[in-house]
C-alpha cells in the first residue's frame, strides 16, 4: 500500500504546486483545444475520403439550400430565352455551343481562382475572353464572384455556382439541353481547380466534379484524375504536366465528341 | 454566406456534445483514481487525542428495540409525496412553456396555419423531454421512464386519432385524416426527439451524470468561442500583410498554433464560468439534479434551434428563448410553491469498501431517494466517487487542489463537520456530505459523523475478519448508542457470527450489564440485484427511531 505523506508543503513547495497547477491548466486547455482541432480537421478529412470513394452521395456535400434559391431566381429564364420552341437545334451548332460552354465555364473558374493574385490587366483580359465566349453562345457574360473571405474562397465559389446569379447555367439549359447547364458548372470547377492541381495542393471540388461530370454526360475516365490525390506525389513540374494533359484531353473531347 | 447557420450551429454543438461524453468519461475515471490514491496516503501528521475530545460519543446508554414496520413508512411516504408532486408539476409546466415557444417558432418556420389540432400535435411533440427529465428529479429508474415514454407516445397517438376522427367524420374536414395526422405526429417526434433522446440516454448514465452538466457548460463555451476564433482567423487572412506573413509557413500549422494560443483565454473564461456555476451551487441556487436537467433542456432547445435555423438563419437563435421560458417558470414555480416538510433526518452511509457496482446500486436505490427526507453523510471512497462528484469537487480536482478537500488536522475536521450541508435545495432535496479522509484520519472523521447523524445504514455484505475498519465502525456504533438507529445490510457473504460477536463484546464492555447488553439489531438481507430487497431497506429506514 502506498503510504505517501500528504502534509502541506512549505513556501518552496507552494511555488512548485502553483507551477504544477499552471501546467495542469495548460495541459487540460490544450488537450481540449487539440480535440476540437482534431474534430475540425478529422471530420472533413473523413467526409472527403468517403466522398472520394463514393460512400457519401455528392449531393449531400453540396450547398443544397442555395440551389433552390438559384432555381427560384432563374425561374423565368426559360420564357425569356424561348429558343427551344423553334424545334431541334442544328447538331453542328450544338456541337460548337457545347465546346464554347465548356470553355466559358473553365475560363470563369480559372478567372475566379486567380482573382486574388493576378494583375488587373490579366483579370480584364480574362473577362474580355469570357464576354466573347458568352456572346458566341448568346448568354450574359458571367461575372466572377466577389470573394468575401479568401480563406473561404472554395466554399464561396461552390455557393456562387449553385446560386447562378446571372442565370447563365439556367439560360444554357433552357437554350440548348439540360446537360449544358451542368457542363458550364463542370467547366467552372475544373477551371477553378487548375491552380490547385498545378501547385500539387490536392483534389478540390471533388463532389462537384463528380456530380456535374456525371450529369453533363462526360466520360468518367476524363474527369476522374481531377477527383483523386495523385499518389506518386509528383513535383511541381510533373503536376503541371499532368494537369495540362487532363485539360487537353477534356478539350479534345469537347472539340471532337458529338453531342 | 447564406444559410450556413444550421450547419455551423449543428457542427459546433455536436462537437461539444461528443467531447462532453469523452471528457466526462476520462474525468470521472481519473477522479476516481485520484480519490482512491489519496485515500491510501497518510496525513504525515501524528494522530493526537484532540480528535476524541473534539467529538465525544453522543451518549453512553444503550437501548435495544423491536422493529415494527408499516405506519412510519406510510407517514414518511405522505411527507415525501408533496415534494415530488411539487417537482413534477413545476418541471412539467416549465417543459410546457419551453414547448410553447418552440411550437410558435416551428409553425412560423414551416409557414403553417395555427389550427388547434396542429398546435396541439406540435406542442405535444415538444413536450416529450418532460418525461425523461423527471427521472433524475424524482429518482425514477430509467426502465420505468422508458415505459412512461412509450405511454406518452401512445396517449399522443390516441388523442390525435380521436381528434382527427371527430374533425373528419363529424365536422367533415376532409384534410384531417386520422391516419395521416398520426403518421405526421410520429414522424415529427422522431425528427425532433431522436438525437436529444439518444444524448439523454448516454449522459443519464449514473457514473457520468454528476459531471456531464459542468463539462457540457464548459465545452459549449469552448466550442462556440472556437467558432469566433476561427472566424477571426478567416477575416484576418483577407489582409494581404497578414496573409503574406502567415502563409510563409505551413497554413495548417499556423491555424493550429492560432487555435492553441486563443484557447488559453477561452479556457480561462470557461474556468471562470465553471467557478461561477460552482459558486451558485454552493449558495444553493440549484441542486445537482436540477443542474443535470437544465443541461438536458439546453441540449434539447439547442438541437431545435439548429433545426429552425434552416428557415430563420441566425434568427433561429430565438429558439433559445425556449430555455429562458423553461428556467423562468422553474424559478418562479419553486419560489411560489415552497417545500414545507419536516426537518432533516440525517443518514450516515457506511460500507465494506471495494465493491463498487453493488455499493452504487445501494446508494442509487436508497441513498439518492433518502435525500427527500434527509441529508446523506459518508466518508468518501473510490466506490462511490463517480456518484458523488459535486461541482466544488470537480473544480478542486481539475485545479489540482483536491488534496485540500481532505481532512488533515483536527481543525480541518471541525470545519468540515461545521460545513455539513443540512438545508434543503430549491427542489426540496437534501445534499450528500462527502468527507474526504486520509488513511490515518478516517476513524476520527467517522466519530465526528456519528455525532452528526440520526440514522445509520451499514452495508456489511462481504464482511469478514479482514475488514478491521468495519469492526472499528461497529464498535463506534455501540459506543455512540446508535445500534437501535442502524440497519445492517447483509447477505450470504456476511460473516454474521463475527458481526454478532463484535457487537455483543462491545456492548458488554460498554454496558457492564448482561440485560442491557442483550443484542437487538436490525438486519436486512439483500441480494445484490434485487430491487425489492433494496426497497425494503429504504422503507425500513423510516421505521427506525430518530
Amino acid at each position: 500500500m502506498n503510504r505517501l505523506s500528504a502534509a502541506r508543503p512549505g513556501r518552496g513547495g507552494e511555488f512548485l504546486a502553483r507551477l504544477l497547477r499552471g501546467m495542469l491548466f495548460l495541459a487540460i486547455v490544450w488537450s481540449i483545444a487539440g480535440a476540437f482541432l482534431a474534430l475540425q480537421v478529422g471530420t472533413p478529412w473523413l467526409v472527403d475520403n468517403a466522398l472520394k470513394v463514393g460512400w457519401i452521395p455528392e449531393e449531400l456535400a453540396m450547398p443544397g439550400g442555395v440551389r433552390t434559391e438559384g432555381a427560384a431566381q432563374c425561374v423565368d429564364v426559360g420564357a425569356e430565352s424561348g429558343v427551344r420552341t423553334s424545334g431541334p437545334i442544328d447538331p453542328s451548332i450544338l456541337h460548337q455551343a457545347r465546346y464554347l460552354t465548356w470553355r466559358l465555364g473553365r475560363d470563369l473558374g480559372f478567372a475566379a481562382a486567380v482573382a486574388g493574385t493576378a494583375s488587373d490587366e490579366q483579370i480584364q483580359s480574362l473577362q474580355r475572353g469570357l464576354a466573347t465566349l458568352a456572346e458566341a453562345i448568346a448568354v450574359p457574360a458571367p461575372l466572377p464572384p466577389k470573394i468575401q473571405h479568401l480563406a473561404n474562397a472554395l466554399h464561396e465559389f461552390e455557393v456562387y455556382l449553385e446560386q447562378d446569379p446571372q442565370c447563365v447555367a439556367a439560360r444554357l439549359t433552357s437554350k440548348y439541353e439540360p446537360s449544358f447547364g451542368y457542363l458550364y458548372k463542370f467547366g467552372a470547377v475544373i477551371g477553378h481547380s487548375i491552380p490547385f492541381r498545378v501547385n500539387n495542393i490536392g483534389a478540390v471540388f471533388v463532389p462537384q466534379i463528380r456530380r456535374y461530370g456525371q450529369l453533363a454526360g462526360i466520360p468518367e475516365v476524363l474527369w476522374l484524375p481531377m477527383t483523386q490525390d495523385w499518389p506518386d506525389n509528383p513535383n511541381r513540374t510533373d503536376a503541371q504536366q499532368k494537369t495540362y494533359s487532363i485539360l487537353t484531353r477534356l478539350d479534345q473531347h469537347f472539340k471532337e465528341a458529338n453531342p | 454566406m447564406t444559410n450556413q447557420a444550421p450547419g455551423i450551429l449543428g457542427i459546433y454543438f455536436a462537437n461539444a456534445i461528443l467531447l462532453t461524453v469523452v471528457a466526462s468519461t476520462i474525468l470521472v475515471f481519473w477522479y476516481r483514481w485520484t480519490v482512491a490514491r489519496s485515500m491510501r496516503r497518510t496525513s504525515g501528521l501524528a494522530v493526537d487525542d484532540a480528535w476524541a475530545d473534539e467529538f465525544p460519543p453522543a451518549t453512553t446508554g444503550l437501548r435495544g428495540r423491536t422493529v415494527i414496520q408499516g405506519p412510519e413508512t406510510q407517514r414518511a411516504i405522505h411527507e415525501v409525496t408533496p415534494l415530488r408532486l411539487r417537482l413534477a408539476v413545476i418541471y412539467g409546466l416549465a417543459g410546457l412553456a419551453a414547448a410553447a415557444v418552440l411550437t410558435i417558432l416551428s409553425l412560423v418556420a414551416l409557414g403553417s396555419e395555427f389550427r388547434a389540432i396542429r398546435v396541439f400535435a406540435v406542442c405535444y411533440t415538444f413536450c416529450w423531454p418532460i418525461i425523461p427529465t423527471l427521472a433524475p428529479l424524482l429518482v425514477i429508474p430509467l426502465r420505468r421512464i422508458l415505459v412512461a415514454f412509450i405511454g406518452y407516445v401512445f396517449v399522443g397517438v390516441v388523442i390525435i386519432s380521436i381528434w382527427s376522427a371527430v374533425s373528419h367524420f363529424l365536422l367533415h374536414r376532409i384534410s384531417a385524416s386520422p391516419y395521416e395526422n398520426v403518421v405526421s405526429f410520429l414522424e415529427l417526434l422522431a425528427l425532433y426527439a431522436w438525437l436529444p433522446f439518444l444524448i439523454i440516454c448516454i449522459t443519464s448514465n449514473r457514473r457520468l451524470r454528476a459531471i456531464v452538466p459542468l463539462v457540457l457548460a464548459g465545452l459549449l463555451v469552448f466550442s462556440f468561442s472556437n467558432l469566433l476564433v476561427q472566424t477571426a482567423f478567416i477575416a484576418a487572412l483577407d489582409y494581404p500583410i497578414v496573409r503574406q506573413t502567415l502563409l510563409r509557413f505551413d497554413g495548417r500549422l499556423i491555424y493550429a498554433l492560432w487555435m492553441l494560443i486563443a484557447a488559453l483565454p477561452v479556457g480561462y473564461a470557461c474556468w471562470l464560468g465553471l467557478r461561477w456555476l460552482s459558486g451558485r451551487f454552493e449558495r444553493k441556487a440549484f441542486s445537482d439534479a436540477q443542474l443535470l436537467v437544465d443541461a438536458w433542456w439546453l441540449i434539447i432547445v439547442f438541437h431545435q434551434t439548429a433545426i429552425v435555423s434552416s428557415d430563420f438563419g441566425w434568427g433561429g437563435l430565438l429558439g433559445l428563448l425556449a430555455f429562458v421560458a423553461y428556467r423562468l417558470v422553474v424559478a418562479l414555480g419553486l419560489a411560489a410553491w415552497s417545500a414545507r416538510s419536516p426537518g432533516n433526518r440525517r443518514l450516515l452511509l457506511l460500507r465494506v469498501f471495494g465493491f463498487q457496482r453493488r455499493t452504487e446500486r445501494l446508494f442509487d436505490s436508497v441513498g439518492q431517494r433518502w435525500r427527500f427526507t434527509g441529508s446523506v453523510n459518508m466518508i468518501a471512497g473510490a466506490d462511490l466517487a463517480m456518484r458523488t462528484i459535486y461541482p466544488r469537487d470537480l473544480i478542486s480536482f481539475v485545479s489540482g487542489r483536491l488534496r485540500r478537500s481532505f481532512v488533515l488536522r483536527t481543525e480541518d475536521l471541525a470545519e468540515r463537520v461545521r460545513q455539513l450541508d443540512e438545508r434543503r435545495d430549491p427542489d426540496g432535496r437534501f445534499r450528500l456530505n462527502n468527507v474526504f479522509c486520509y488513511e490515518d484520519r478516517w476513524r476520527s472523521a467517522l466519530t465526528a459523523l456519528l455525532g452528526k447523524s440520526d440514522l445509520v445504514l451499514m452495508d456489511l455484505r462481504s464482511f469478514s475478519a479482514s475488514n478491521s475498519g468495519c469492526i472499528f465502525e461497529l464498535r463506534q456504533l455501540v459506543e455512540n448508542a446508535l445500534l437501535s438507529r442502524t440497519i445492517f445490510v447483509v447477505d450470504d457473504t456476511t460473516d454474521v457470527r463475527l458481526l454478532e460477536s463484535t457487537l455483543s463484546d462491545e456492548k458488554r464492555q460498554v454496558a457492564q450489564d448482561d440485560d442491557a447488553a442483550r443484542l437487538r439489531i436490525t438486519t436486512e438481507f439483500v441480494k445484490s440485484h434485487s430491487t425489492s430487497d433494496l426497497n425494503r431497506v429504504y422503507n425500513a429506514l423510516y421505521e427506525l427511531p430518530t
